[in-house]
């Protein structure tokens, strides 16, 4: 029988230290005899990002990831949204008594991995074990801090009329090949996640400086919700193009099918910037040179108006994009 | 990014409207898919001011009769069985609360997209009682009589669907009764017709010398029946025709009837709205009552109990605008939806709501 997490992982004892040196040490790359209750970080001059994010996701592994590769994606592109260079990292665990420890051990090694790829380190962490029923699994929480170089100030509130929005590639894959999972039986599907970090194509833009005005990671809700919050925080009306918007054939046959909007569904590796319109196809053909951005695009513009989100629809005519309405996909990140 | 012959098909029938509405015409689109599809791509404003589309009683969740719900939910509520339905289902509100507030609350409510996975529930689940809500139109009905079928061959004793499937030509016929109505022709139903095919609908244009088209649900697919309907009644010739034919045959689709045939039989049936309509349900046929969850648990249909204000029945007769209901984006949103009609995907108030513009109206 596989070996499984009991409530005993969660004592506090030696099966805790023993959980956390054998799958969290090991994965992470720490070494068990500096570990202390906090770690103590240098951090060169600038403003200090940081950020903090929960996850949970049914199932727990999915085509392009798990949940450790979101909890480490999720809160790396947090920072890059405020143009900061990711310094490090925390991660909790909430784990389910019965998780099978060699899923924990994948999703350990997952955020391991992209640690060293990334040069971010988890620093700290913690975990709990709760019993059966009362938690999914495994519930991730991850913080981090960055250093914002010198005066980037990406916020909502400076985008202005005349702003060009730009997205960073094809919209909806993770939700939909989330989707398409728990609706196994309806549908089959070849679609995987976009789960990726972000920071080094957030920070390409740099160069740009005072130009880029604002940058989201368009996760839960997908585009046509970060795009009616920035609407809303900017006060100007929000234009974009059903033609110009990226979508996979396939998630939009399979949106077609299922009633879903593209608009409206959750990325794990997808941008959306408002940059200046001067500076649009620079920002474009910057974004296109990283491989996170090769299908970027402008799918619209900041007119001045009532804040709102509009859609130009392929057949010439106009629609409101509403803010979606209570649960789309149950917890899907 | 759609084809260009599709936005070509488009352009050509929009100014083919635009020369032949010569005068007023009030159409109906009987389907909510439609009502969708109309909103989505924006319709209305490329449709010249003479022709005027109001939309009908096709979505299955908003015709639903409020005694229905509550009875419904009394059962999730009340007995120990787990519910397995459509996700439309999930926030429509009775007097107690939705589905999705009862799931909160305890009971064992599932979302499924088909009987078939609530069959598998079943199956999987043999010490519990597994009852699928049986909500819909031609359309979705041979998916229930399929999974009843399969549950009686397979002798399981767990499955059981609360049945409260409708059929479409009777409310038409219903509509066309109301003096008050003065619609010029319909917008049929192309996923239900794909089902019963053209002939039921033969009586529309003989009795009552009302036309109608089958359509498809693409926006081009829409405008092509507006502009074959306006055509009609120009040349005083009302008829059925069915511009759907890769998915409608004339005589529709003869194994789903068969399988329907042998799982119901007609009853009368309350609409919301449109009140009891004489053989317009349908029941299951005495072989398959040990299927029917209300014989089964007993369930008494609650009296209705219609909630203040609510007017969802007008909206459903095309009698009235959504936007012209006091509750219409004040009490009544998708976030706390007072009827049907605004919780529904294919609901009409949802459909202004979203898409309409009805939100500004409103505020």
């Amino acid at each position: 029988m596989p070996a499984k997490i009991t409530l005993a992982h969660g004592s506090g004892g030696g099966m805790s230290s023993r959980l956390i040196a054998d799958v969290f040490y090991d994965a992470f790359g720490t070494d068990g005899a500096k570990a202390n209750d906090a770690a103590v970080l240098s951090l060169a001059g600038g403003k200090l990002a940081f950020t903090t994010d929960s996850f949970v996701v049914s199932p727990l592994f999915f085509p392009g990831g798990n949940i450790g590769k979101l909890a480490f994606c999720g809160t790396v592109n947090d920072l890059a949204t405020a143009g900061a260079k990711p310094v490090a990292l925390a991660a909790s665990f909430i784990i389910e008594e019965g998780l099978e420890l060699e899923e924990l051990r994948l999703i350990a090694r997952t955020m391991g991995e992209l640690a060293a790829e990334t040069g971010i380190p988890i620093v700290t962490g913690d975990t709990k074990v709760v019993e059966k029923g009362s938690a999914d699994k495994v519930f991730i929480t991850t913080s981090g801090v960055g250093i914002v170089p010198g005066e980037l100030n990406y916020h909502p509130g400076r985008i202005a009329p005349g702003d060009a929005i730009i997205v960073s590639g094809t919209i909806g894959d993770h939700g939909y090949c989330i989707t398409a999972l728990r609706e196994g039986i309806a549908i089959k599907s070849n679609v995987t996640s976009d789960c990726q970090p972000l920071h080094t194509m957030v920070s390409s833009l740099s160069s740009l400086g005072d130009g880029v005005h604002a940058v989201r990671d368009a996760t839960r809700g997908g585009v046509g919700t970060v795009l009616n919050e920035w609407a809303a925080q900017a006060g100007q009306e929000i234009v974009i193009s059903e033609g110009l918007l990226p979508v996979l054939d396939e998630v939009r046959g399979g949106c077609g099918m299922l009633g879903l909007e593209p608009l409206y569904l959750a990325n794990e590796g997808k941008m959306l910037f408002a940059v200046s319109a001067g500076l649009a196809d620079r920002a474009l053909s910057i974004l296109r040179q990283h491989p996170a951005g090769r299908d970027a695009a402008v799918i619209g513009r900041v007119n001045p108006g009532e804040p709102r989100l509009l859609l130009e629809t392929e057949w010439g005519t106009r629609r409101i994009v509403p803010v979606p309405v209570g649960e789309i996909l149950p917890r899907i990140c | 990014m759609i084809e260009d012959g599709k936005r070509k098909y488009f352009r050509l029938f929009r100014d083919e409207l635009e020369r032949i509405a010569v005068r007023p015409v009030r159409l109906m689109e009987v389907c909510g898919t439609h009502t969708m599809a109309i909103g989505r791509a924006g319709l209305r404003q490329v449709l010249p001011p003479q022709i005027s589309l109001v939309s009908g009683p096709g979505c299955p969740v908003c015709v639903t009769a409020d005694a229905d719900i509550d009875s419904f939910l009394g059962l999730a509520k009340e007995r120990r069985v787990t519910v397995a339905t459509f996700g439309d289902m999930m926030r429509v509100p009775g007097n107690e609360g939705s589905l999705a507030d009862f799931r909160a609350a305890g009971a064992d409510i599932r979302v499924v997209y088909s009987p078939l996975e609530a069959l598998e529930l079943a199956r999987s689940n043999p010490g519990q009682e597994i009852v699928f809500l049986g909500i819909g139109f031609e359309t979705s009905a041979p998916g229930t009589a399929q999974a009843i079928i399969r549950a009686g061959r397979e002798g399981l004793k767990n499955f059981s669907v609360y049945n409260l499937h409708k059929t479409v030509p009777q409310a038409l016929q219903v509509l066309l009764d109301d003096p008050g109505q003065a619609l010029d022709a319909f917008i049929l139903p192309g996923h239900v017709s794909a089902i019963i095919g053209e002939a039921p609908y033969r009586f529309m244009p003989e009795k009552y010398g009302v036309g109608g088209a089958i359509a498809g649900f693409e926006p081009t697919d829409i405008l092509a029946a507006i502009a074959r309907l306006v055509k009609d009644i120009n040349s005083g010739c009302p008829r059925i025709t069915n511009l759907y034919g890769q998915v409608v045959r004339p005589g529709g689709n003869t194994a789903a009837q068969q399988i329907l045939a042998e799982t119901f039989e007609p009853c009368d049936a309350d609409w919301r709205g449109l009140g009891m309509i004489p053989g317009s349900g349908l029941k299951l046929r005495p072989r398959y009552a040990g299927f029917d969850a209300a014989l089964k648990f007993g369930v008494s249909r609650a009296p209705a109990k219609v909630r203040a204000g609510c007017r969802c029945g007008e909206v459903l007769k095309g009698i009235l605008r959504p936007v012209a209901c006091p509750l219409f984006g004040r009490t009544c949103t998708p976030e706390h939806p007072v009827g049907p009609c605004m919780v529904s995907s294919e609901g009409t108030c949802a459909a202004y709501y979203l898409y309409e513009g009805g939100k500004a109206h409103a505020s």
